[in-house]
């Protein structure tokens, strides 16, 4: 099979540490079949709303669906992309729970391949189906008082 | 189907009602729904709007056991029901 999805694709409780990418990519460089790595990282942003700025955001989700539904998603985009590419193709993703202050980092996505145009679409592809199709929420604590609801957009 | 079982099959269960993101705040987690299947979703969708008027001005998906269903799909069977409203990950 020339799919390799590695076992740490899960939910974390806390901001991801920074480290996590160069660590994946450290375990990568042991298979010699992968000649691109790419990788994408989520920041916490200060947004201003109408009322007050956002200073963190508390994620939470519906566990026992978003943990298997990140699996299948990446397991099904993952296919498409080795389908469109050919292999092989490495994936990691990661989704932090709990509190992310700004400029702390909620989401790690690092997509590899044999060359280039694989590992970009999958990065961005997991990225986009993991917005749209996974139950992961994030109330927005504002500075002030108060919070709102992200939503994706 | 012999009358017992088709009783039992018309019975109304009680089954977890589960809101999450905002809706966490206007439902309680410790919430369940009386239940009669075979159902559609869509008009399970109803039964939940007609609980928790609060639904009415949300928007959101409905999970049955973990996994969602067109509105038109019969559920036979449930023990969770998950409302959930746009997704924020990322």
């Amino acid at each position: 099979m020339d799919i390799e999805i590695t076992p740490e694709l899960h939910l974390h409780y806390g901001p991801l540490p920074v480290e996590r990418i160069s660590q994946v990519l450290s375990r990568w460089a042991e298979d010699s079949r992968i000649g691109g790595v790419t990788s994408f990282a989520g920041v916490v942003r200060a947004d201003k709303t109408e009322d007050g700025k956002v200073s963190s955001i508390e994620f939470s989700a519906y566990q026992e669906m978003a943990e298997p539904g990140i699996r299948a998603m990446a397991e099904r985009i993952a296919a498409e992309v080795v389908e469109e590419h050919g292999g092989p193709v490495r994936l990691y993703v990661e989704h932090a729970l709990g509190p992310v202050r700004i400029g702390e980092i909620p989401i790690v996505i690092v997509a590899g391949a044999g060359h280039r145009p694989a590992a970009f679409e999958l990065c961005r592809s997991v990225l986009e189906a993991l917005k749209s199709e996974i139950p992961i929420y994030g109330k927005e604590l504002l500075e002030e008082a108060g919070h709102r609801w992200k939503e994706n957009r | 189907m012999s009358s017992r079982e088709l009783e039992r099959s018309t019975t109304a269960i009680e089954v977890k009602v589960l809101p999450f993101g905002p809706l966490s705040e206007l439902i309680s987690p410790e919430s369940t729904l009386q239940l009669s299947f075979p159902l559609p979703v869509a008009a399970l969708r109803e039964s939940l709007v007609a609980r928790f008027p609060v639904l009415e001005e949300h928007t959101f998906r409905i999970a049955v056991d973990r996994r969602m269903h067109r509105e038109e799909t019969v559920i036979t069977e449930a023990e969770e029901v998950a409302l959930l409203p746009p997704f924020a990950g990322g």
